[in-house]
């Protein structure tokens, strides 16, 4: 699984999102709420990287392309939370990110770009998340696997995120 | 196929566009998705004409005449990516087609502003 491109934003807009839940309001105006999971889910982090050259475009464009648009997930790199002590979502969680639209490419100065992209949190199963760990024969298999398994791997994976030794 | 008239436009703005997918979500806020095509979709690219000439007008306005307004798809002029040394969206994937129609304002005497506003259709 691919890492969005080291590039430190212009602007950054986090939203917390909350944990899903239904509420019904009796006729009294009595509220009652009904948590349906326990992950918080749209949370929203919009960031905007100006005056960037062609190739910091390009970088962007190729790691939207190779996630199949807003399809696949991805892990954010530190360069994203660059100013926070502790990120607000850790870089390597049980959330993993992928893009809500397209990114939007606008020109500025001669052969400078700007450029706009929207994120979303993914929750992903712990479960199947390992990291820094998981053997070839793990079982049950992992859907993810962090810094683990050669790329002959067995059961195979469908992410491999980092290669051995790596972290 | 009418190529788009080769004027350098002052304003540019790409939206990159997505992949066709179908979204499955749950209550519980987790969800699935199902990928349905290779292209992206819904790719828009904005461009700003300002101070063209009655000339320079007429050739866009010709263009989208030729095109039957926003039914036949073209190839993008070179001039219209100036700036970039590789070209964002590749013609080999993708052409162009009118998203809407186009308005034309007076900017001075005998000088014309226009925005142009095209999506891409995969080929």
């Amino acid at each position: 699984m691919s890492t969005f491109p080291a590039l430190v934003p212009s602007t950054r807009t986090f939203v917390t999102g909350a944990v899903p839940m239904a509420m019904q309001v009796a006729l009294s105006g009595v509220v009652t709420g009904f948590r349906r999971g326990n992950r918080r889910i749209a949370q929203t982090l919009g960031l905007t990287f100006r005056l960037l050259e062609e190739a910091d475009v390009t970088l962007i464009r190729n790691h939207y392309d190779n996630r199949s648009g807003s399809f696949d997930i991805f892990f954010l790199s530190s360069e994203i939370w660059n100013g926070y002590t502790t990120p607000p979502i850790p870089l390597l969680s049980d959330f993993a990110w992928r893009y809500t639209g397209a990114p939007t490419i606008t020109d500025v100065a001669g052969h400078r770009w700007e450029v706009e992209v929207e994120l979303e949190t993914v929750p992903i199963d712990t479960g199947d998340l390992i990291f820094d760990a998981g053997l070839a024969s793990a079982s049950p298999a992992r859907t993810y696997i962090l810094d683990a398994g050669a790329a002959a791997a067995a059961p195979a994976r469908d992410y491999t995120i980092s290669p051995p030794g790596a972290l | 196929m009418a190529t788009f008239p080769a004027l350098t436009p002052s304003t540019r703005s790409l939206s990159y566009g997505d992949y066709p997918q179908g979204t499955y979500e749950a209550v519980s806020g987790a969800n699935v998705r199902f990928k349905y095509g290779s292209d992206r979709v819904v790719q828009r690219l904005q461009l700003g004409y300002q101070y063209l000439t009655e000339a320079q007008m007429k050739l866009l306005l010709d263009h989208y005449e030729t095109q039957q307004s926003t039914l036949i798809p073209f190839a993008l002029s070179a001039e219209v990516w100036a700036g970039y040394a590789t070209v964002p969206v590749s013609a080999a994937y993708y052409e162009w087609r009118y998203a809407k129609s186009i308005g034309v304002e007076i900017a001075s005497p005998l000088r014309y502003n226009t925005t142009i506003e095209l999506e891409s259709v995969p080929i």
